[in-house]
């Protein structure tokens, strides 16, 4: 029936928002196995509820509240996706900065051309050259090149799943 | 109390998930299906109840719970418990005001 199809859309599109928040909130309080069963569950819950979505929702309550009720006597967990978002955050700073020294290299060499200069930004050795011929820029192809953004990456993806846990208003007691 | 309250009821007669709420709403409790769904995970988790489904004439097959041997004997001790507290209190109170 082409009048239900809408409405039936809607509802499930509402149903998957609030269990996308809740998939977010539960990440640190339970395990990605029991993540995923709460989840199955909760939506086939939803499925089969008779009442109006809205309804149903309202009776689960907040997304963060409902998930602290499943990580109850649970321990708090590293928060993976905002450690990823940290490291990427991070490796972009790393990336912005880096080409900022270089950019700032080739501005010196080009006010007093013809010259060619070298220096090492974190372990990379760069340098920029300006003469009668063009300008340039580069970086060494070493192994610094490699293992700088991946300890930057290893870092920050460490320390942003864990340091989330200051923040919190309400900070549950650790196992 | 509110595990206890739960296992007690599946006992009298095997429910899913909102009948539950409802049969809880019934005896003046103020619950929701965000502080009951919780419990019945952390008693499904900890093999106290099992689900098995049915099918419903409203909609697609429902998830019910019923308990386990294991839940029988942690209702029991629960019981036990509750009944020691209970009268435990009672006593407390008579005696307060003899």
């Amino acid at each position: 029936m082409s009048h239900f199809t809408p409405a039936k859309r809607s509802t499930s599109m509402r149903a998957s928002m609030y269990l996308l928040r809740l998939d977010w909130h539960l990440e640190g309080v339970v395990s990605a196995s029991e993540r995923r069963r709460i989840l199955r569950t909760l939506r086939d819950e939803i499925d089969t509820d008779g009442r109006p979505v809205q309804a149903v929702i309202a009776g689960l309550g907040a997304p963060r509240t409902l998930a602290e009720r499943y990580g109850e006597g649970g321990w708090m967990r590293p928060l993976w996706s905002i450690g990823t978002l940290t490291a990427a955050a991070a490796l972009g700073t790393y990336w912005v900065v880096f080409l900022s020294f270089v950019g700032g290299m080739l501005a010196v060499v080009d006010s007093a051309a013809p010259m060619k200069a070298e220096a090492t930004f974190v372990f990379v050795p760069v340098n920029a050259f300006s003469n009668d011929q063009g300008f340039g820029i580069g970086w060494s192809g070493g192994w610094e090149w490699l293992v700088v953004p991946i300890v930057i990456i290893a870092i920050f993806l460490l320390v942003g799943a864990r340091v989330w846990r200051l923040f919190r208003r309400d900070r549950t007691t650790t196992e | 109390m509110l595990p206890l309250v739960v296992l007690q009821l599946i006992q009298q007669e095997e429910s899913y998930g909102y009948e539950l709420v409802e049969r809880l709403t019934a005896l003046d409790l103020e619950v929701s299906t965000g502080l009951v769904y919780p419990v019945l995970n952390r008693l499904e988790r900890d093999s106290l109840v099992t689900t098995f489904s049915r099918s419903s004439p409203s909609g697609p097959p429902r998830k019910y719970f019923a308990l386990t041997d294991a839940g029988a004997i942690a209702l029991a001790v629960a019981r036990h418990q509750w009944e020691q507290t209970a009268t435990a209190v009672s006593d407390a109170i008579e005696l307060e005001r003899e």
